[in-house]
C-alpha cells in the first residue's frame, strides 16, 4: 500500500527530525540525564540475583516479527535481549528466549551469540535456548508453550517485551505462580493494559525502544532517547495548538 | 534531558535476595555484570560493513517505494513501488521457508528435554507425539487412505478434511478454553494490583475498569451507567490509548532512524 503525499511528507519530516535530534543527543550524550525507568534501573539487580541463585533470565518477543509492521519492536526486543545476555553471560544458566515468528528465531539466536561473544563466553552459547512456539490463531498456543518453558527452566525474571494481546496474562500467571519477576510491555493496547496490571514495573509506550539508551554507553543510543522525548513534546505541542485552533475557529 | 516523570516502585526483590550473605556477593557480581563499559572494543569487519550497506540501501529503497518522496516523478515512484513490492514478497517467501526452521527448533527443543529427562519431559513427549501424528494423518489424508472417513460428494482436489477437522476440534477448542480462563487471570491480576500497589493511579485504573464492566450489565432503567461507560470509553480511554500509541509510533520512528543510519545492534556487533 503506497502512502499519500501528505502521509509521506509527515513521515519524512518526522524521520528528518528524528535524525536531527538523535545527532544533537549524540553530541550532548555525556550531559544527558535520562529520567528514571524502574524496569531498566532494576535490570542489573535482577541479573545479579539471577547469577547468584543459579537461575535463568527469560526474554520473550511475543509475536513481534522481523517481516511485518512489528519489525522494529522485534529489533527493540533484540536490543534488550543483547544487554540481558551480555550481563548474564557470566552465570551458569544461559538466557532463555521465546518467540512466535520463525524468521525472528535467527535474529534471537544471533543476538544470543553476540551477547556471549561480547563476554568471551561463546562456549556457553546454546542455539536451542532460543525457542519457537507456533502462534496459533490468537497467540494462545504461543503463550501456553512459552509459559511451560518458563516453568520448566527455573526462571527468576521475565522480560516480556514485544507484541502481545490479552494472552500476556496467561504467561504472567505461570510466572507469578513461581514468584518470578515480570517486566512487561506491549505495542498493542490490550497487551499494554494487561502489562500494567501484571508487572510491578511495566514499560509504557515508547520506553521499550529506549533500552539501549539506558543499558549501553553508545552516544547514538542516548541521542535516540533524547529524540523520542523531543518528538513527543513537539507532538504534544502540535496537538494542543490544533485543539486551541479548532476551539477558536469553532472546528471550521 | 528529562526529569523524573514517573518513579515506579522497583519490583519486589526475590525472597532469597534478602539474605545478607547474598547481598555481599551481589556487590562482587555487580562489577562483572555492569556491561558495556568494560567490554573490549571490537574491530569492524568488512563483511559487517557490506551487510550494513545492503540493509541500509534496501531499507531506503523500500521506504521510498512505500512512501514516495514529495516531488518525485510518477514513473520513478511507480518503479520504486514495484521494487518494494518485490522485496516484500521475497521476505514473505523467506518467512515461509523459515517455518521449517521453526518446526525443527520446536522438535529439537522438546527432543532434547525428553531425552534428558528434564522437568516437563512428559509434556515434551506429548508435543513430539502430537507433531508426528499430525504429520502422519495429513500425509494419509493427502494420499486418500482416510477417504472412508470423509463424507460423500467431496472432490479429489479438496483440502484434506480430517486434518482440518482435527485442527478445529482440538486446537481451536483448546485455544477457546484458554481464552475463557484468561478472564479469571485478568480479574486476579487486577486484585493483585490493588493489593500490591495501592496508588492513586492504580485505584483510578480499577475504578474505571469496574465502571466499564458494570456498564455492560444489561439492567433496565440503568441508562446512567451505560452513559458513564460510553463517556469513559470515548474520552479518557480513547485519549490514553492514543497517547500510548503515539509514543509507540515515535519509538518506532527513532528505531527506524537508527536502522537506516546503520546504528542498530545487529550492525554494531
Amino acid at each position: 500500500m503506497t502512502a499519500t503525499v501528505a502521509e509521506s511528507l509527515i513521515l519524512y519530516v518526522l524521520l528528518l527530525l528524528g535524525v536531527l535530534f538523535t545527532a544533537i543527543g549524540a553530541v550532548l550524550a555525556r550531559q544527558l540525564r535520562l529520567r528514571a525507568i524502574a524496569a531498566y534501573d532494576e535490570l542489573p539487580n535482577l541479573i545479579d540475583f539471577n547469577i547468584e541463585a543459579g537461575k535463568t533470565m527469560h526474554v520473550s518477543f511475543g509475536s513481534s516479527a522481523v517481516r511485518d509492521e512489528t519489525t522494529l519492536s522485534a529489533l527493540a526486543s533484540a536490543e534488550l535481549l543483547y544487554h540481558v545476555t551480555e550481563r548474564a553471560a557470566i552465570g551458569d544458566n544461559p538466557t532463555l528466549v521465546t518467540l512466535s515468528d520463525p524468521l525472528t528465531l535467527t535474529l534471537a539466536q544471533d543476538t544470543l551469540r553476540r551477547g556471549y561473544k561480547a563476554r568471551n563466553r561463546l562456549v556457553k552459547y546454546r542455539p536451542l535456548r532460543a525457542q519457537w512456539y507456533p502462534q496459533g490463531r490468537s497467540s494462545l498456543a504461543f503463550a501456553a508453550g512459552a509459559g511451560l518453558s518458563l516453568t520448566d527452566e527455573d526462571v527468576s525474571a521475565n522480560y516480556l517485551i514485544g507484541r502481545y494481546g490479552a494472552e500476556l496474562a496467561l504467561l504472567a500467571e505461570n510466572a507469578q505462580r513461581r514468584n518470578q519477576t515480570i517486566i512487561a510491555q506491549s505495542d498493542q493496547i490490550e497487551g499494554q493494559a494487561v502489562a500494567y496490571m501484571i508487572s510491578p514495573t511495566p514499560l509504557i509506550g515508547e520506553e521499550m525502544y529506549m533500552s539501549g539508551a539506558y543499558l549501553d554507553t553508545n552516544p547514538g543510543l542516548r541521542g535516540g532517547a533524547l529524540a523520542i522525548d523531543a518528538l513527543r513534546y513537539l507532538t504534544v505541542g502540535f496537538i494542543v495548538l490544533a485543539a486551541i485552533y479548532a476551539f477558536v475557529t469553532g472546528g471550521r | 534531558m528529562t526529569t523524573g516523570r514517573r518513579s515506579n516502585r522497583p519490583p519486589a526483590p526475590p525472597p532469597a535476595a534478602a539474605n545478607r550473605g547474598q547481598q555481599n556477593n551481589r556487590r562482587a557480581t555487580r562489577t562483572a555484570t555492569a556491561g558495556n563499559p568494560r567490554t573490549p572494543r571490537r574491530r569492524t569487519s568488512i563483511v559487517a560493513v557490506f551487510l550494513t550497506t545492503i540493509t541500509v540501501v534496501f531499507g531506503l529503497l523500500t521506504l521510498v517505494g512505500l512512501a514516495p518522496l514529495p516531488g518525485m516523478s510518477d514513473s520513478t515512484s511507480q518503479l520504486l513501488s514495484e521494487l518494494s513490492a518485490i522485496l516484500i514478497q521475497l521476505v514473505t517467501v523467506v518467512g515461509a521457508f523459515a517455518l521449517i526452521l521453526g518446526v525443527l527448533n520446536l522438535l529439537s527443543v522438546h527432543l532434547n528435554k525428553f531425552g534428558k529427562g528434564a522437568r516437563g519431559g512428559l509434556y515434551s513427549f506429548v508435543t513430539l507425539l502430537t507433531a508426528v501424528l499430525v504429520v502422519v494423518v495429513h500425509l494419509l489424508d493427502r494420499a486418500g487412505v482416510l477417504k472412508a472417513l470423509e463424507p460423500a460428494g467431496r472432490l479429489p482436489g479438496d483440502s484434506p478434511l480430517l486434518s482440518l477437522t482435527l485442527m478445529d476440534t482440538l486446537q481451536v477448542t483448546l485455544e477457546s478454553a484458554l481464552a475463557g480462563i484468561l478472564v479469571f487471570f485478568l480479574v486476579y491480576a487486577a486484585y493483585r494490583l490493588l493489593r500490591q500497589r495501592l496508588t492513586g493511579w492504580n485505584v483510578l485504573f480499577l475504578v474505571a475498569l469496574i465502571a466499564v464492566l458494570i456498564g455492560y450489565i444489561p439492567v433496565a432503567n440503568l441508562n446512567t451507567l451505560s452513559v458513564i461507560r460510553d463517556w469513559l470509553l470515548r474520552v479518557p480511554v480513547s485519549a490514553g490509548t492514543r497517547g500510548i500509541l503515539i509514543g509507540v509510533a515515535l519509538g518506532t520512528i527513532i528505531t527506524g532512524v537508527r536502522l537506516l543510519i546503520g546504528q542498530d545492534r545487529s550492525f554494531r556487533g
